[in-house]
């Protein structure tokens, strides 16, 4: 894959532009508002500092139930991946492919409708990415790796050092990649109820007020949230894990 | 060619001594017989080269003297002790995956260093030595194979082993460089008097290292003969037509192991 450089972002936005003022144009309809109205909207909701309010918390939900996710997950992957029984395998393989969100009303019920429930509705379903990713790729670790640093004279927890868990560092990268997409978009499910804040129920409520270009500023503020996520995956990814670009640029 | 220090000279006793050894791999019910009464010994301060069909079980051998594998019969002992898994003065090299793509050249060299809670000092000094010092920022996939295998090499020399193991160190490169290696190894065993042990594919490579060749019948393994050959262990040796003999010996004795085995 070519070197992305920032002139092919703006070429990427322009062509996104385009396409969303062709698409306004074509339906006509006053709930798809023009790019220009929907960029108003937005400027004005950032200068006035609600706008980054509501992100300020849908961001901070997405970031609590990540590092939640990340600081039960990566252990039990590693554990199931090199000394998990067929137990924890079968677990795993009988509760991944349940759609978590199903279980949004009885965790609704049990830990209130606050923010303890959105949050935990994000991080069930990013658990359960990054720790089928983690666990796959603890229990693919290169044998010969293994057997380097064995004959080295490591043991335990070395081995999980230097060879498992950096084995398997750039997978929970691209595991976070994945499912930034599906994090915000149970984040607008969560926000749909019980709060008056964050980006879920900005755009909810400009839409029953059928403010539209408010409604779309929203919906933006949600792209580059979700975008932002996706980045700083990247930026952690080039300073943890600098041995994978000297791999691609071979 | 004094030894270097009289524990590592040729008198100093059996580095390596392998009795009746026998090893079968259990899977499921099946059960494969890969080594069976393979014995030998070797002085320290030797080298021995091990040669023989592939799958007779040669990894499996070196693996067993690295207390990596156990066993299922027979005796082996390392510096007349039962072998113990990551024994201070054993090193392996592998052919392949012996480096991590995560750690630089300098990482990878003092790795073994740092497992064993010792300072890394001694892993910069023999990277000066292999010439790898201008490389030490490097990952393994920015350099070529040769390089990669002289990382491998100055990990196991900086922890000063008294027992070296090659499987196949170089089979995966080119002629020249493979030369240019074997010279490497060449030297450091006769400036250390480091036992060495030297698994190969390579008749010729065998016979310049191999100051014993052990050679090895297809599976089961069995030691078909061991060909004393005191001419190496000198630089010279390839270009005389005493190598090119023993090469020839070494080739008659593998395919009439082939043939009957
Ligand atoms: N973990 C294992 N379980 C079962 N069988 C194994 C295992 N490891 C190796 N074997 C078998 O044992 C035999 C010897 O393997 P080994 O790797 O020691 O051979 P080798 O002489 O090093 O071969 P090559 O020259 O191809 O490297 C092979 O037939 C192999 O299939
Ligand atoms: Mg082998």
């Amino acid at each position: 894959m070519a070197e992305r450089r920032p002139w092919h972002y703006l070429v990427a936005i322009g062509i996104l532009a385009a396409g969303w003022e062709a698409l306004a144009i074509a339906l006509a309809v006053p709930a798809f508002p023009r790019l220009g109205p929907a960029l108003v909207a937005l400027w004005q909701g950032v200068a006035e500092g609600e706008l980054l309010l509501h992100t300020w918390v849908s961001l901070c939900r997405v970031a609590y139930a990540t590092a939640l996710a990340l600081i039960l997950g990566v252990p039990l992957g590693l554990y199931l991946g090199r000394s998990g029984g067929p137990i924890g395998s079968v677990l795993v393989y009988l509760t991944h492919p349940i759609p978590k969100v199903v279980f949004l009303p009885v965790i609704m019920v049990v830990l209130g409708i606050g923010d303890l429930s959105k949050v935990f509705m994000i991080f069930l379903i990013l658990f359960f990415q990054i720790l089928v990713t983690v666990r796959d790729g603890a229990a693919a670790v290169e044998p010969g790796h293994l057997i380097a640093v064995t004959a080295l004279g490591a043991r335990g927890w070395q081995v999980y050092r230097h060879v498992v868990i950096p084995a398997t560092l750039p997978r929970v990268f691209t595991a976070l990649r994945l499912s930034t997409a599906t994090a915000v978009a149970v984040l607008f499910f969560a926000e749909t109820y019980a709060t008056t804040h964050g980006l879920g129920a900005y755009v909810w409520d400009a839409w029953s007020a059928r403010d539209y270009d408010d409604m779309f500023a929203g919906v933006i503020a949600m792209a580059v949230l979700g975008f932002g996520f996706h980045t700083a995956a990247d930026l952690l990814e080039r300073v943890c894990c600098p041995w994978v670009r000297a791999q691609v640029r071979e | 060619m004094a030894a270097s220090s009289p524990d590592r000279g040729p008198g100093a006793g059996v580095m390596v001594e392998v009795e009746g050894l026998r090893l079968v791999f259990r899977q499921g019910r099946e059960e494969t017989l890969v080594l069976d009464g393979v014995s030998f010994s070797l002085p320290a301060g030797e080298s021995l080269a091990l040669i023989g069909p592939s799958g007779c079980g040669k990894t499996s051998l070196l693996y067993i003297l690295a207390g990596l594998l156990t066993p299922t019969g027979g005796r082996v002992a390392v510096a007349r002790a039962p072998v113990v898994r990551g024994r201070e003065g054993t090193a392996l090299i592998l052919q392949d995956y012996g480096l991590l793509p995560w750690k630089t050249v300098r990482e990878n060299a003092a790795l073994g260093l740092r497992i064993r809670g010792r300072s890394p000092e001694a892993a910069d000094r023999v990277l000066r030595d292999l010439g790898l010092w201008d490389l030490r920022h490097r990952y393994p996939a920015q350099l070529s194979g040769g390089q990669r295998q002289r990382v491998g090499i100055a990990r196991a020399l900086a922890l000063d082993p008294d027992l070296l193991l090659m499987d196949e160190p170089f089979s995966a490169l080119d002629a020249l460089t493979r030369e240019e290696l074997q010279d490497l190894v060449l030297s450091i065993w006769r400036q250390r008097r480091t036992t060495l042990v030297l698994v190969t594919h390579d008749i010729a490579e065998a016979v310049y290292l191999g100051r014993r060749i052990l050679v090895l019948s297809s599976r089961p393994g069995r030691v078909l003969a061991e060909i004393p050959n005191p001419g190496a262990g000198r630089p010279e040796y390839r270009r005389e037509p005493a190598f090119h003999q023993m090469v020839n010996q070494v080739r008659e004795v593998l395919a009439r192991g082939w043939v009957h085995g």
